[in-house]
């Protein structure tokens, strides 16, 4: 049971202030996608509209190809697993999974034995009798997934539902519902603000600010070559350097503090205009120190300010000279014996580079 | 020092239980004197009393018509009070923090005045006084308790647990019976147990608009009209151990739902 999703020119406002400002999304059916963005940025209230909890104020829903916009919940393909698991205190987990079937007058016999069904495939066999405040977060957390699952969702939305759990259960609990998603092929819908757990299980991220899309594409398309600065950022860090295109051709002449550089033409995220000015938005870990490589861009040497390490690398803050001392951090190989005050000099492979419309910080 | 200190201590704490237990302690405890009037010295034990209250068609009669305006009237002040908790915890009412005032009002004025207030209005509506509009003052004055234990129990977190209920294809009658009323189950049993308890020894509405039929406070009171008598020590005995174990009975119920959480 599946179905795609598409979102039409969607406004939602509370009063005055608009919590989504025309969101347009095409999601193909049987994609893990997730929506993600920093609280308040509207993914909950995206995911609530397409569940019909909120009705939006301009806009269209379809499922499947239909209409939805008007649809209460209960008449929807979609089900939802909530942050908070949401479920029913006084019933057994038995009954809790059945209980959406149970509203579609499913009988007894076949009720339970589906829940129990629901129960085996999120691992919690054995488990029909016991009641929720028996249950460890995590096991709640997928009885609510068999709940949403057992009256076979087209679509399945799931509002920060690991948002709860420690870390070591968390990833562990990535892996299955990717598992289980792969197994049941159902459209997921995934609302997190943790760039980390979108990129382990997305097919497809969509990054949202202030009420918008920024970008939506695979995890490897948004990290590697985000389409403007906020989804950049948001997505892990990122060096931002201003520049200016200079020619247009089959490479891209930029202008840039460390001189006027030629870049591969699908640099660019943006239009490409001689005179235009662009954001170069390179990754810690594309820097290299020490002696360039072949082709590398050189971004000249600066002094190490401060360093870190963080186990695979170390974290270093170098005030380049060509930029005026401004920094730009930097991943050194676990092996660099570096100390701040250390003079470095940094080089970068130009097909890296991601040039971004410029907008202000 | 500290030892006078907790001596005056474990003093004061004496007196204040004596001022509030002595006046029941000495009820009770003439309620099985020997003799026929109940002052000191006494002179029992004997359960000679008790077997007088039970044997009387008045009492026992007056017992039931209490049970009977308690069960009811509780159960009716139960579910309006459960509905008007409902509805203003879930929905966004115009001048909600007003309606909830309204709603709660009631708890200050005393039942004195809203015995009157009935009465007047029976009066005029041409209603005779009856075991009914006892059940209905007594729901007047219960109703508004009931209400305000159910709502205090209504959190935020039971919101996403009827979403829940709501997206999995619960029409809103099925939310109501199925998964918020069980849910606040305790709650909803406390305020019963409760405004039985009160509608079990209230006297002055139940004085005012009943008639031929009277609750057992009321049938008290005529017993004391003739004078004191170990037999109304034991009638008063008997209402404060019923009383004694629905309070209890609400307390366990509170507590076990405050550890299951």
């Amino acid at each position: 049971m599946t179905a795609d999703v598409e979102v039409r020119c969607v406004t939602y406002r509370f009063g005055d202030v608009a919590a989504l400002s025309g969101i347009d999304l095409r999601i193909a059916a049987g994609r893990f996608v997730v929506l993600l963005g920093p609280s308040g940025c509207g993914k909950t209230t995206l995911l609530s509209v397409l569940g019909g909890f909120l009705a939006p104020s301009e806009g269209q829903v379809l499922i499947g190809g239909r209409d939805m916009t008007a649809v209460p919940p209960a008449k929807r393909p979609t089900t939802t697993v909530f942050q908070d698991y949401a479920l029913f205190p006084h019933m057994t987990l038995g009954a809790n999974v059945g209980f959406g079937l149970r509203m579609r007058g499913v009988g007894r016999a076949e009720r339970d034995s589906r829940a129990a069904d629901m129960l085996r495939l999120v691992g919690l066999e054995g488990a029909f009798g016991k009641r929720p405040h028996e249950l460890s977060g995590g096991q709640r957390q997928r009885v609510a997934l068999a709940r949403a699952l057992a009256v076979e969702p087209d679509v399945l939305l799931l509002d920060e539902p690991l948002g709860a759990l420690d870390l070591a259960l968390r990833r562990q609990m990535q892996q299955e519902l990717k598992a289980i998603q792969r197994r049941i092929g159902t459209t997921f819908i995934h609302v997190t603000h943790d760039q980390e757990e979108a990129m382990a299980i997305a097919d497809e991220i969509v990054v949202m600010n202030a009420g918008r899309v920024r970008d939506h594409g695979s995890p490897a398309r948004v990290y590697l070559r985000p389409r403007c600065r906020f989804s950049a950022a948001f997505m892990g860090e990122a060096n931002f350097v201003s520049g200016r295109i200079e020619a247009v051709g089959a490479a891209l002449a930029v202008m840039t503090p460390f001189g006027c550089h030629d870049l591969p033409a699908g640099a660019a995220a943006c239009e490409t205009a001689p005179g235009k000015r662009v954001d170069l938005c390179f990754r810690p870990e594309h820097l290299d120190s020490g002696d360039l490589r072949p082709g590398a861009l050189d971004l000249g040497s600066g002094t190490v300010e401060d360093i870190g390490f963080f186990g695979t690398f170390h974290r270093a803050r170098v005030a380049l000279d060509a930029l005026g001392g401004a920094p730009v951090i930097a991943h050194l190989p676990q092996g660099a014996r570096t100390e701040p005050g250390m003079r470095l000099r940094l080089g970068l492979d130009p097909a890296r580079i991601v040039l971004l419309p410029e907008e202000p910080e | 020092m500290r030892g006078v200190a907790a001596w005056a201590g474990a003093f004061y704490l004496a007196a204040l239980y004596g001022f509030i237990f002595l006046p029941v302690a000495v009820l009770v405890l003439f309620s099985f004197q020997g003799s026929r009037l109940p002052i000191p010295p006494f002179d029992g034990p004997s359960l000679e009393w008790y077997a007088t209250v039970l044997g009387d068609r008045k009492l026992t009669g007056a017992v039931v018509h209490s049970l009977l305006v308690a069960l009811v009237s509780s159960a009716f002040a139960c579910v309006t009070g459960f509905l008007a908790a409902y509805g203003l915890a879930r929905h966004r009412l115009p001048a909600a923090a007003f309606q909830r005032a309204l709603i709660t009002a009631p708890l200050t004025v005393s039942y004195l005045i809203i015995g009157l207030g009935l009465l007047i209005l029976f009066n005029m509506l041409g209603v005779g006084r009856s075991l009914l509009t006892v059940g209905i003052g007594h729901a007047v004055i219960n109703m508004p308790l009931c209400f305000a234990i159910i709502y205090s129990q209504m959190g935020a977190h039971q919101v996403n647990i009827e979403r829940a209920a709501r997206d999995l294809g619960a029409a809103d009658w099925q939310v109501l019976t199925l998964v918020t009323a069980p849910m606040l189950a305790p709650a909803v049993m406390a305020a019963y147990l409760l405004s039985v308890t009160f509608s079990w020894d209230e006297f002055i509405i139940a004085f005012l608009l009943s008639r031929f039929d009277v609750t057992l406070p009321v049938e008290i009171w005529s017993l004391l009209r003739s004078g004191l008598d170990p037999k109304t020590n034991a009638a008063g005995s008997l209402v404060f151990l019923i009383s004694v174990a629905l309070v209890a009975a609400m307390e366990f119920l509170l507590s076990r739902r405050a550890t299951r959480r």
